[in-house]
């Protein structure tokens, strides 16, 4: 993929991520997991 | 993550577990909304599954989780223990006579773990060349600057020391960061760890190099002025 190309890509991502976050916003709530290849942390 | 997904990455998004893929660790776990972004712009899930992040019943949550996200080769979200994965993933294909590479995103705040330098000192024994480190080093973690904090600098010399072919480049910089990944093919023998100087919050002005900015959401007209900046 040329520069330009890849420029776009990385334009898209941004706005992926503020999408998220933003509709995310009133969402405290978080899932527990549990992943005992993570060494048993639980990620939250 | 541009770059990584669309240039770099051996992956196939309609065979997320394909054995011979390269592997991605998002050490820094907390910038999933990045990861999920790239995953869904390179089609391993649909866009629309973005807007259920941190939703209770969403696959997508705060932080990655590999049993639920296609495209996530390792949970994370406890700092410091990506370079230790990825470092297992690199000595298990050069194991199996695999020639598949690992990447490993770390953060500039991350790297004051103990447990990166530890795993850093196995990347080296083992002459991982089929690793790439990429250091995400906005100079900004979410109490402040680095050097506030507890400074990692100089990040270069550290990772030099530890037996890393080290190339510091500018993060937003898609030739550079290209070259970069060229240059760590090409090195053998050794680990290599692309320091990528960037901006937090790049390309949204109230957004850049804002430490306050490190996990909060935007409000309406924030979000809708950042979509217009981008």
């Amino acid at each position: 993929m040329n520069i330009k190309e890849l420029e776009n890509k990385a334009k898209e991502i941004r706005k992926g991520i503020i999408e998220q976050v933003y509709l995310a916003r009133f969402r405290s709530s978080r899932r527990f997991t549990f992943d005992s290849r993570c060494n048993g942390s639980f990620i939250f | 993550m541009a770059v990584l997904y669309f240039d770099e990455l051996n992956i196939k998004e309609n065979d997320p577990n394909w054995k011979k893929r390269d592997r991605l660790v998002l050490s820094k776990g907390h910038c999933s909304p990045a990861l999920y972004a790239a995953l869904a712009e390179r089609g391993y899930f649909s866009k629309e599954d973005l807007k259920g992040f941190r939703n209770i019943t969403s696959n997508l949550q705060g932080h990655p989780n590999m049993n639920d996200v296609p495209g996530v080769d390792m949970s994370s979200g406890s700092l410091g223990q990506g370079l230790s994965v990825a470092n297992g993933m690199a000595i298990s294909g050069k194991l199996d006579n695999k020639d598949y590479r690992v990447y490993c995103i770390l953060g500039d705040g991350e790297i004051e773990e103990g447990q990166i330098w530890e795993a850093a000192m196995a990347s080296n024994k083992y002459r991982l060349d089929n690793l790439c480190v990429i250091v995400d080093n906005n100079n900004l973690q979410i109490d402040g600057t680095i050097e506030e904090v507890m400074s990692s600098y100089p990040i270069d010399k550290k990772f030099e020391s530890f037996g890393f072919n080290v190339i510091t480049i500018d993060g937003h910089n898609m030739g550079e960061i290209k070259e970069a990944f060229e240059n760590a093919k090409q090195t053998k023998n050794k680990p290599t760890c692309i320091i990528a100087k960037t901006i937090k919050g790049k390309g949204i002005s109230f957004m850049e190099n804002q430490a306050g900015w490190h996990g909060k959401a935007p409000n309406q007209e924030q979000y809708e002025q950042a979509l217009k900046e981008l």
